[in-house]
């Protein structure tokens, strides 16, 4: 892609529309300091990226560049935007970007809105093809991490960034990622590790624990062997465990036979609960009420039900005694039979009346049912979590002792506990009898046909008050647990230092916890396997970052180098990049070094040892090779203020350098502060027939830009006589001189239609219509115009020959004097 | 939209099967290693947040050894 043409409004400098018109080749634009230069680089970026690199690089927070890029003299409402036209395989395709006042972008393709440019997944790795002063420095005179970043950048190595950046926060911080219950059990193990430190009889195991999951094995042959000692001789191996804890429980108990059990709820247990909450405070709603109090209803049928009952087991004996009553055994004549048939044929077809209320009165006694043994259930899960913790309230006067005075802090925790739970939980049993009398209240309110709508909302009452407590009990369960554990810990430790058995229950939680042991090696493993994992990973990335700076970059960039450097240069050089090792030579994968050399010697410290112009121009060389290396959508680059402290053999230098930038086919768009360099690029580069632009003044409006002719046409017609006048001036030579004439034609056409109507007119899309309209109403001679006109018949509208082109000396010549005549009229 | 855009953008745009660097790092990168736990981490480095991701992952290895039985 190239560049055809930018409009520029609203953005940074521009407050007022600028359009700029770019050659395919070169095209240059000068203007002094702080004259809106930039300004045009920085809306490119805006356009292309959302975000300009200096933005993007900031190292502070970027809110203080927010609303920066939108003009500040520009109202809310006033549109903000870059327009560029690019030539992408031989079709036009303009992109717009739109920028509101919040900041927010709009991005529009041939005036259609996109979500995306259609080339994004070819940005994604390519460098931008925007060299900027403030982003070389920002490669190279900054720290190891941010110059990794910034080389990863302008090598398309962004994700490999990204990659090792993520992967190190999680192997440095993992805990995040452990979950809750992993680490209890690894606190849990560890603990029992520094119990079993603490026995000096045990130390054979305590040795081989230390050294980790390898020694498993070994751990447990200890284990054993210690064990059979403190069993009776001949104990079966797999009553080992059993035969230890009758000898503990034995001997502690002794001395205190419970133990403070309060376990914290199991997720299991925790979802259960909320499901019961969930289900108790949803079914008393009015449609409920409604329901139930409909049933009132079937109080008023249930005579017409019992009746129809009657009938119906009065008939069926009937038939059994055929003309006799079934109940005093009388007879039952014929009429008499019809009539109790129909009459109950007639209570039949009522109570089918009211045979759906009957149902519904069964539903509801069942749903009542279903409730009962809901908050049953409820109640009884809450309840057995403290029952056996407060029956050891009981034993307060034995227990206290032995936390006393050494572990108080323990028991204040157990008594405190104590204290709370003990009215928690009476509070929820009241509330469950309270609960479970409103119910049967409401069951039996059915069962006498006296439903009252009061019974049913005094249920709901109940059930949300009885949950409160619960949940109450719960809170208190779970905050209280912690503490309680490790009291019982405590209590556990203490017992067996008073029964003496503190090995036999160190040998015992070794044995019971074999499972959590292997477990919590395995965990360790796992997370100290990660120091391992980020090691993959440097490696991985160093070698990437190695081979793309070191073999692929280090060669393109000393060829470009060697293009800025003079003769005269003391012999200190950039001579490389490479990565820092460590010193088993491991990469250090995030270290991007540069080095340089002084008269044949390696320098501790390129960054600090070269010039700032040598820096300048190493800058510029990386940025010059990275663009030209790799896929990249884009056919132009552009370069802001190259020559920033060079000295004058160094500016001339870096002509050679553009001019190798155009014979490889890029489009360059070059800005300087610097005129007279401006002026020596066009001189060097005289045969390219760029555009040059020069920003004359700032407005608040904006740049003031004047387009400026590559070389004069008193110059061009110079040159044109002088292939003229060679004998020896090939076909190339001539052609050149006849496109110098159109060329010359267009310039002397816009200059005096400035010195005669004052009218400015760029002369970089004249034809042969426009000439002629130019020259007709200069009031030029028709014959002229005729013949002036005809020097455009063998180029074209884009300014080049015909397919049919050639060349003719005479025709030049004719064309030149032509082209001398209507410089006699300009004023030459 | 897409008739506005010239074709040869469309062609690029969506007859492109090329996978991108990204992926291609990650690729390699799983390629060279035979540690399990590490393939898994780095199966599991996706989406917009592949540090939440690994960790995600990080977590199920650890509750899997916790939860194992034999």
């Amino acid at each position: 892609m190239k560049i055809r043409s930018v409009t520029v409004c609203g953005i940074r400098g521009f407050s007022e529309e600028r359009t700029l018109h770019f050659d395919d080749r070169l095209t240059l634009i000068a203007a002094p300091n702080s004259y809106g230069k930039t300004s045009i680089s920085e809306a490119f970026e805006l356009l292309l990226y959302g975000v300009t690199s200096k933005v993007e690089s900031a190292t502070f927070s970027k809110e203080e560049y927010k609303g920066s890029y939108r003009n500040r003299h520009l109202t809310q409402m006033s549109p903000a935007f870059v327009e560029a036209t690019f030539l992408d395989a031989g079709s036009e395709i303009q992109l717009r970007v739109e920028i509101a006042a919040d900041d927010s972008f709009r991005k529009f393709v041939n005036g259609a809105e996109v979500p995306q440019w259609p080339f994004a997944h070819r940005m994604v790795s390519a460098t931008k093809p925007f060299i900027l002063q403030h982003a070389l420095k920002y490669l190279l005179l900054v720290g190891p991490d941010e110059r990794f970043k910034g080389f990863a950048r302008l090598l398309g190595l962004v994700d490999l960034d990204r990659i090792q950046t993520n992967v190190v926060s999680l192997c440095t911080k993992p805990e995040a990622a452990i979950p809750q219950e992993v680490q209890k059990l690894v606190n849990d193990v560890k603990a029992l590790e520094a119990r079993l430190e603490a026995r000096p009889a045990l130390s054979a195991i305590a040795k081989f624990l230390k050294k980790g999951s390898k020694t498993l094995k070994q751990i447990y042959q200890a284990v054993a062997l210690e064990c059979t000692q403190r069993v009776p001789s001949g104990t079966p191996k797999e009553s080992v465990l059993l035969q230890l804890l009758k000898i503990r429980e034995e001997a502690v108990g002794k001395i205190f036979k419970e133990r403070l059990i309060l376990e914290t709820y199991s997720e299991t247990e925790t979802t259960l609960s909320n499901a019961d909450e969930q289900f108790l405070l949803s079914v008393i709603t009015d449609p409920f009420i409604e329901k139930y109090v409909k049933l009132i209803a079937l109080g008023l049928v249930q005579r017409v039900l019992d009746k129809a009952r009657f009938f119906g087991l009065g008939l069926k004996f009937l038939k059994e005694t055929e003309g006799l009553c079934p109940f005093c055994g009388q007879t039952v004549s014929e009429p008499l039979g019809v009539h109790i048939k129909q009459t109950h044929e007639s209570i039949e077809a009522e109570r089918k009346l009211y045979a759906g209320l009957e149902k519904e009165q069964a539903d509801f006694l069942q749903s009542l049912t279903d409730l009962s043994t809901r908050i049953e259930t409820y109640h009884k899960r809450q309840q057995t979590k403290v029952a056996d913790f407060l029956e050891v309230e009981k034993s307060i006067p034995k227990l206290k002792p032995i936390f006393s005075p050494k572990y108080d802090t323990h028991w204040a925790a157990v008594q405190k506990a104590f204290d709370e739970l003990r009215p928690a939980k009476a509070s929820l049993d009241t509330a469950y009898t309270v609960c479970i009398n409103a119910l049967d209240k409401v069951k039996i309110s059915i069962a006498e046909t006296k439903e009252d709508a009061v019974f049913v909302r005094t249920l709901g009452e109940c059930l949300t008050s009885c949950i409160a407590e619960a949940r109450q009990l719960r809170k208190m369960v779970s905050d209280h647990a912690t503490p309680v554990s490790e009291a019982d810990a405590i209590l556990k430790h203490e017992l067996d230092i008073l029964a003496g058995t503190e090995d036999i229950a160190v040998l015992i939680d070794l044995l019971e916890h074999r499972k959590e042991i292997e477990k919590k090696f395995q965990i360790e493993d796992v997370l100290g396997g990660l120091k391992g994992f980020r090691k993959v990973v440097d490696q991985f990335v160093g070698n990437k970052m190695l081979n793309a700076v070191s073999s692929e970059l280090t060669a393109d960039v000393m060829e470009w180098y060697s293009q800025i450097r003079t003769t005269g240069d003391p012999d200190v050089h950039f001579s490389g990049f490479d990565l820092e090792r460590t010193a088993k030579g491991d990469l250090k994968a995030r270290r991007v070094q540069i080095k340089a050399t002084s008269y044949g010697k390696d320098l501790i410290s390129a960054a600090s040892s070269l010039s700032e112009s040598k820096l300048n121009a190493l800058g510029l060389c990386v940025s010059i090779a990275t663009n030209l290396k790799g896929e990249t959508p884009f056919g132009f680059l552009m370069i802001d203020d190259p020559i920033q402290s060079w000295d004058a053999e160094h500016e001339i230098q870096f002509i050679d350098v553009i001019r190798k930038l155009l014979e490889l086919g890029k489009q360059v768009i070059l800005l300087s502060h610097n005129r007279k360099w401006i002026d020596q690029v066009r001189s060097g580069c005289r045969s390219i027939n760029g555009c040059f632009y020069e920003i004359t003044g700032y407005s608040v409006t904006g740049p003031h830009i004047a387009e400026r002719p590559w070389a004069s046409w008193r110059q061009r017609l110079n040159e044109v006589d002088a292939i003229l006048k060679d004998k020896n001036a090939d076909n190339v030579k001539l052609q050149q001189a006849e496109e110098e004439i159109r060329i010359v034609v267009a310039l002397l056409s816009v200059d005096l239609y400035r010195k005669r109507l004052r009218i400015e007119k760029s002369p970089h899309d004249i034809n042969s219509d426009k000439a002629r309209k130019i020259l007709v109403e200069c009031g030029v001679d028709t014959g002229l115009i005729d013949r002036i006109t005809q020097t455009f018949s063998t180029t074209d509208d884009a300014h080049h020959a015909p397919f049919d082109y050639a060349v003719h000396r005479q025709r030049i010549q004719l064309y030149a004097g032509w082209a001398n005549e209507l410089a006699q009229l300009v004023g030459g | 939209m897409e008739d506005v855009i010239p074709k040869a953008s469309i062609m690029t745009e969506q007859h492109s099967p090329k996978r991108s660097k990204h992926d291609e790092f990650l690729d390699e990168l799983e390629a060279g290693i035979s540690d399990p736990v590490y393939k898994r981490l780095i199966k599991a480095y996706q989406g917009n947040n592949p540090t939440t991701s690994m960790e995600s992952e990080l977590k199920a290895i650890l509750l899997e050894i916790l939860q194992r039985e034999d």
